[in-house]
This record gives structure tokens, C-alpha cells and sequence, in this order.
């Protein structure tokens, strides 16, 4: 074991170096009031908030000038929280974010639960076939009852329904760029997608074309709490006034955005900006990007090792407690054992994900309100009402360790009950306790016999653990995936993640080799012919 | 009985235990005195391991009286800790108990005549794992030492080095109690022999 320590030392001392070298995004330390954290996801999110594909450390996009200067104009520090785009109403509620601004288009069913700003820009809706079909399409009646590829959860899925487009010729995508590769690729015949997104991602790509003019208008506006109305009020005001004195028009401008529907909206041109080069989505490289994403891809996989390094070993103390909880006397602690493993190995570790990362804010609040003075006193230092509100690291390495716990719990009841029962006999007749002899003669034993087993789910939870990027934990898949994105060689940055996936799985492989190698030196060749005392 | 005299190490009278539906003994009575080396002989099935177990406090009996002074039980093939050394086999339940371990573990080993206190289990042979298992009761120092077929998976020499050890444990005071079906065994042994038939315990 000390060996395996000392392997694993300077490996954790470099994650924990990682994370705290984790850029924050924006900062004006001088600043006293709490920073202004903004919801976005910057996967795929190009061109409101996406990773610079020269430096993917870095966070770059229209959304965040406009937020930058939002945040500057209100005395604040910026923050970003990451998070899946689908998730952000649901950082934004839980209280892991004040604001979202990421391209919410403004809907009545969304003005019902939240509260939107004063809208920021004004897009149409736009149709990108591929080149070879740019003459035969220029509205939605051209595409009646072909396949039409949008972004899940955007207003584009309205529009198309409305049209009268059934569900099976909506096809959905996570992200802005993958219903431009669909087209491409031929799996869809058209994407539909606001302006704005489709002249990022279509425009620079010489295989599609974008046709007709953008139809159903809609404005995209910031989101915040409906019950704070003193950060809503403040953002109006401070939009307004960047629509008054240019600065909106300018930030528009520089990054190719500006046209006549944005001064309807009341928005000064401003003074005249260049554009900006990287507002235009244009396919780079590899090679010529190695040496700026390897430090972000080594960060990634440093996130991976890291959740790993701490999953595993909880899950594996947890699971042997559990393992000796189901085989206990006692019928109420084999009962909870059992209730506990059958139900999170019954659920699936992403719902388990999601269900934690935004069920314990609100669930730490109640607490909190219903806790007596000297409860919510203790709480206090913890962050009072938002004791629970941990971060998504932390929740996802907690995640992955209880999920796992359930599994480990099952490989050590298998090696519990394979230790001969002559030697729980040994034990007894020597006098130990039941304690006693867990600890000093089963367990050991146990443990040797499930340590194959462990070691090959220390395999998968490596794989596994990319689960959590769901909650905008920046792993190994999540940075390749938001390079990929940001740099429209998504298919190459997969085939990167998989391989650092696979060094990985070999090194966890080479490890717990190294373990049961140490373990066997002991004499446990032949671990169950000993055991029960067989020696011919 | 005056205090000079002091009791018998073991005395058990009408002991019953059944092994599921079967009665498996009805009603042993057994006395055995300091340094005897008694031998129960009997089939399979008849119920020796059963007796053992019994007197060990290993299985519940369904009626008996059982006065044990210190009961060691050494069961079938030793059944050592397999992931302990020979040392850390014989210490364990000392140092468990809070007694000090290493002296009481080295004295037991050396009373087998055991010297290889780091080897573990398996590099040793038959009859040396069976003495350490004899050893690892001894370390706790009964009067009463149970033997479950101590020669069942042993070569004559190794059977000869079990024999040793037992005569050596009599000169010591210890009331030993034998179960086999190792007849020569059981002839060289024994200061007395017993047969379990029936249920019942018998003179041979």
C-alpha cells in the first residue's frame, strides 16, 4: 500500500495544482462587492460564450463582453459558472449563479417563471442547407416533411412545430455546432437555428449554404431570479444604458452582429469597430493548435485523475461497510445495506448527477429555515442557508464515490463470503469478537480475493467519471469536447480524449497490477487451499 | 471436595445437540483429568466434530452440563490464517486479548518446536502447519486442548511430529482430547480411548 501512496502523491499534488491554476475568468480584485456569477456554457456556445480556440483556457464570445461590461458598470467582479446549457435555469435557481445571459430566447412560458432583462439583441430565424441544395430551398414550406436538425431546447423547435412539423423530423442536438455537421454529413437536410448561430457556424463552411432571409423574430435577454428584482432592476439599467451610449452597438459590431433589426430594439451603432477575426467560425488545424491545447487537455485529464483518485477509494471503504452491513446479524443495518445498493445501482449515475448537484441547494436551504438559532449559528461558517450548495467538482467526486460505493458493496460481499467459514470457526474458538475477527481475519482476506474485481471497476469509473461534465466539471471529455466545438474538429479532439482515456485505463491497470502483486507476495498464491488448510 | 484438590479441567455430563432433525449426541458425560490424552474414536457421521464443537463453544448444545477450564480447539487441517505469518497466527489472539503477545507466541512455538516465526502458512509443511495450529491455541494457555483429526491430510512423518507434540503438551499439565479415525493413530496416543457410537460416549 505505501508503495501505491507514494505512486499517487506527487500525482494528487499535481491535480490539486491544476485546479487551483483553473483560470478564473475575468477579474478586478480591487473590487469589494461579491463578484457577479454568470451562468453560460461555453461548450459549443460560440458566439456568446465559447473557448478561444487559440488558448482554450480562456472564455471568449460577444455574451461575455456584454456581461464583462455589466459587471464593470455595477462596481463587480465577473465569475463564470459552467454549466450544461440545459442545466443553467437550474444553476440559476439553485443559487450557483445570479445570472444567465447564453442566448435565452425571450418565450412567454419562460417570462412565467423567471424574470428577463430588457432584451440585449434581436435575431430571425435562418435556414442552412447543404451548398448542392441552395437553390431549391428558401423558406420552411420548401423543407415540408424532410429531416430539420436544431438545438435542443431552442426557440427553433417552436417555430418548426408551429410550422407543422411532426417531432420525427425535429432532430435535436445538445450543442450549436452538431446540426451544421448533420447537414453536412447528410443525416438531416436542413438546420434551422437563429441567425446568429447559423452565420458562425454555416458561414465559413463551404459545404453548406445559408438561404432565404431569417423570418420569426425573437430577442434574446438576460435572466435572473424572480425574487431578485434588485439585480434584475440593476441590469435593465445598466443595458439600457450601453444601448443608449454605443457600447452594446460596439461589442455587437466587433464581432459581426450588427444590423438594422438590433437599433429597433433601441440599441446605439455606436462607433464604428473592426470585426474581430475570431468572429467567424473557421475550421483550424491540428497541428498547428498542439502546443495551445495540450495544457488545457492535461488540466482536463488532471480533473479525471483527480476524481478518480478520490472516488475510488471512498467507494471501496464505503462499499466493504456496506458489504459487512448486508451480511450483519442485525436485520434493520442488512435491510439499509440492501435498500441502499439496490437503489443506486437501480437508478442511473447521470439522474444521480443531476438530482444532487440541484437538489441539495434548495434542500440545504430548508434545512436551514426549519433549524433551530444555534443549527443555522453552527451553519454559519459552512455558508449559512447555502451550506449545500458545494461545488460541482466536489458534488460529482461525491457523486461518482457513492454510486460506486453500492457496486464495491456487491464485489466484497463476494469476497467476504468466499473466505471459508473454518475461518470464521479459527476465530472464534481463539476467543475473538465478531468485530475481531472482520477485522483482522475476514476482511483481509476478503479484500484480497474482490481486489481484482476492484481494480476493473477502477477501470470503468475512469471511463465513468466523464459523466460528470454534466454539471459543467471541466474533465477530460468536457475540455475536448469544448475545444472540439470551439475549433470544429470535434471528431479529432474525441479521438485525443480516448486515447489519454485509454493511457489512463492502463495506468489504473499497471496500478492495481503493482497491488495485487504486493498483496500476493504475503503468501496468497493459492488464497482459498490455504485458507481452509488444504496443503496436498 | 476440598481446595486442595483441584477440579478436572473438563467435565461434561449429559450433553445433547442434534444437527438439524438428527439427534447427533444423547447425553456424553466426559471427565478428563490434567495430562490425560484421551482419544475419541468413532465413523463419520457419528458425531466427534460435533462434541468439539461443543465443548468449544462453537455450536449451540440442546442440553448438558459442559465445565471447561480454558478450552483450546484446534480444528481439521489447522485452518491458519492464511494472509498471517506463523508469528502473527499464533500472536493475534494474545495480543487481541491484551496480553503481552510476543513472549506467550514465542513459548508456544517453541513448545511445537517451531522456529520459522516469519514464514507464512503455505511455505510450510503439513505437519508444521498442524503444530502451529497446535501452538496457536497453546499461546492462550488452556488446560483443555480439542484436536479435530490432527493427522487427516498427514504423511507418517508428519503424523510422528503431531504425536511428539501432543506427549510433550501432556508433561505440561494440559488435558488433551482427540477425535479421529486414525486407528494406529489413535493406539499410540492415547492414555485412554473412548468410541462415539450411537450418540453415546463408551470405554473402548
Amino acid at each position: 500500500m505505501r508503495g501505491a501512496l507514494r505512486l499517487l502523491a506527487p500525482l494528487a499534488a499535481w491535480c490539486a495544482a491544476c485546479l487551483l491554476a483553473v483560470p478564473s475568468t475575468h477579474a478586478a480584485p480591487q473590487q469589494p462587492s461579491p463578484p457577479l456569477r454568470w451562468g453560460a456554457d461555453p461548450s459549443g456556445g460560440a458566439p456568446f460564450a465559447f473557448f478561444d480556440p487559440d488558448d482554450p483556457s480562456r472564455v471568449i464570445g460577444f455574451g461575455v463582453d456584454i456581461m464583462e461590461e455589466v459587471a464593470r458598470r455595477l462596481g463587480r467582479t465577473l465569475e463564470l459558472h459552467r454549466a450544461d446549457w440545459l442545466a443553467l435555469y437550474d444553476s440559476l435557481e439553485a443559487g450557483r449563479c445570479d445570472v444567465l445571459m447564453n442566448g435565452f430566447e425571450v418565450t412567454e412560458e419562460r417570462a412565467a417563471v423567471a424574470r428577463f432583462s430588457v432584451p440585449y439583441f434581436a435575431f430571425g430565424q435562418q435556414i442552412v442547407v447543404r451548398a448542392g441544395e441552395a437553390g431549391a430551398v428558401r423558406t420552411l414550406g420548401d423543407l415540408a416533411g424532410r429531416r430539420v436538425a436544431v438545438l435542443n431546447g431552442s426557440a427553433s423547435v417552436d417555430v418548426l412545430r408551429e410550422a407543422g412539423f411532426d417531432d420525427a423530423r425535429i432532430l435535436q442536438y445538445d450543442d450549436s455546432l452538431a446540426p451544421y455537421t448533420e447537414v453536412a454529413l447528410g443525416r438531416a437536410d436542413a438546420a434551422l437555428a437563429e441567425s446568429i448561430i447559423a452565420a458562425y457556424y454555416a458561414g465559413a463552411d463551404a459545404r453548406l449554404a445559408i438561404v432565404g432571409e431569417p423570418f420569426a423574430p425573437g430577442t434574446y435577454a438576460a435572466v435572473t431570479r424572480a425574487a431578485d428584482a434588485e439585480l434584475g432592476a440593476d441590469i435593465d439599467r445598466t443595458l439600457r444604458a450601453m444601448q443608449a451610449d454605443g457600447a452594446l452597438g460596439e461589442i455587437l459590431q466587433r464581432w459581426g452582429l450588427w444590423d438594422d433589426a438590433q437599433r429597433a430594439l433601441g440599441t446605439e451603432r455606436g462607433a464604428p469597430q473592426e470585426t474581430l477575426a475570431k468572429a467567424r467560425g473557421e475550421p483550424s488545424g491540428m497541428s498547428s493548435a498542439a502546443a495551445a491545447i495540450a495544457p488545457a487537455i492535461a488540466k482536463g485529464a488532471g480533473i479525471t485523475v483527480l476524481l478518480t483518485i478520490v472516488a475510488m477509494p471512498l467507494a471501496t471503504v464505503a462499499g466493504l461497510f456496506l458489504a459487512i452491513a448486508r451480511l450483519s446479524p442485525r436485520a434493520w443495518l442488512r435491510r439499509a445495506a440492501v435498500a441502499y445498493i439496490t437503489v443506486v445501482r437501480g437508478t442511473p449515475l447521470l439522474v444521480q448527477v443531476f438530482l444532487a448537484y440541484f437538489s441539495l441547494p434548495p434542500l440545504g436551504q430548508w434545512i436551514y429555515a426549519v433549524s433551530p438559532q444555534f443549527l443555522q449559528a453552527a451553519l454559519d461558517p459552512l455558508g449559512g442557508a447555502a451550506f449545500l450548495t458545494l461545488p460541482p467538482l466536489f458534488v460529482g467526486a461525491m457523486c461518482l464515490a457513492a454510486n460506486y460505493a453500492a457496486y464495491e458493496a456487491e464485489v466484497h460481499r463476494a469476497g467476504l463470503e468466499a473466505v471459508p467459514a473454518v475461518q470464521w470457526d479459527a476465530a472464534r474458538a481463539l476467543g475473538l469478537s465478531r468485530a475481531q475477527t472482520l477485522r483482522h481475519v475476514v476482511v483481509p482476506q476478503g479484500v484480497r480475493i474482490a481486489l481484482p474485481a476492484i481494480v476493473n471497476d477502477l477501470n470503468s469509473l475512469i471511463k465513468d467519471s466523464c459523466l460528470v461534465s454534466v454539471i459543467g466539471v471541466t474533465d477530460l471529455l468536457g475540455v475536448c469536447l469544448g475545444i472540439g466545438k470551439a475549433r470544429f474538429t470535434v471528431p479529432e479532439m474525441l479521438v485525443i480524449a480516448a486515447a489519454v482515456y485509454l493511457a489512463l485505463s492502463v495506468a489504473g491497470d499497471l496500478l492495481g497490477a503493482r497491488l495485487e502483486r504486493r498483496l500476493r507476495a504475503r503468501g496468497f498464491g493459492t488464497l482459498e487451499a490455504h485458507a481452509r488448510g488444504a496443503h496436498a | 471436595m476440598s481446595a486442595a484438590v483441584a477440579a478436572r479441567p473438563l467435565e461434561v455430563r449429559g450433553l445433547r445437540a442434534r444437527r438439524g432433525a438428527h439427534e447427533v449426541l444423547r447425553g456424553v458425560d466426559l471427565a478428563v483429568d490434567a495430562g490425560e490424552r484421551v482419544v475419541v474414536l468413532g465413523a463419520n457421521g457419528s458425531g466427534k466434530t460435533t462434541l468439539l464443537r461443543a465443548i468449544a463453544g462453537l455450536d449451540a448444545v440442546e442440553a448438558g452440563e459442559i465445565r471447561a477450564d480454558g478450552v483450546g480447539l484446534v480444528l481439521q487441517q489447522g485452518a491458519l490464517f492464511p494472509h498471517l505469518s506463523v508469528f502473527e497466527n499464533v500472536a493475534l489472539a494474545v495480543r487481541l486479548k491484551g496480553r503481552p503477545h510476543d513472549s506467550a507466541a514465542r513459548a508456544a512455538l517453541a513448545a511445537v518446536g517451531i522456529d520459522r516465526l516469519d514464514a507464512m502458512p503455505h511455505e510450510l509443511s503439513g505437519g508444521q502447519q498442524q503444530r502451529v495450529a497446535i501452538a496457536r491455541a497453546l499461546a492462550l494457555e488452556p488446560r483443555v486442548l480439542l484436536l479435530d483429526e490432527p493427522t487427516s491430510a498427514l504423511d507418517p512423518d508428519a503424523t510422528r511430529e503431531v504425536e511428539r507434540t501432543l506427549a510433550g503438551l501432556s508433561e505440561r499439565g494440559i488435558a488433551v482430547v482427540i477425535v479421529t479415525h486414525d486407528l494406529p493413530f489413535a493406539v499410540r496416543t492415547a492414555t485412554r480411548t473412548l468410541r462415539l457410537r450411537d450418540g453415546l460416549l463408551a470405554a473402548e
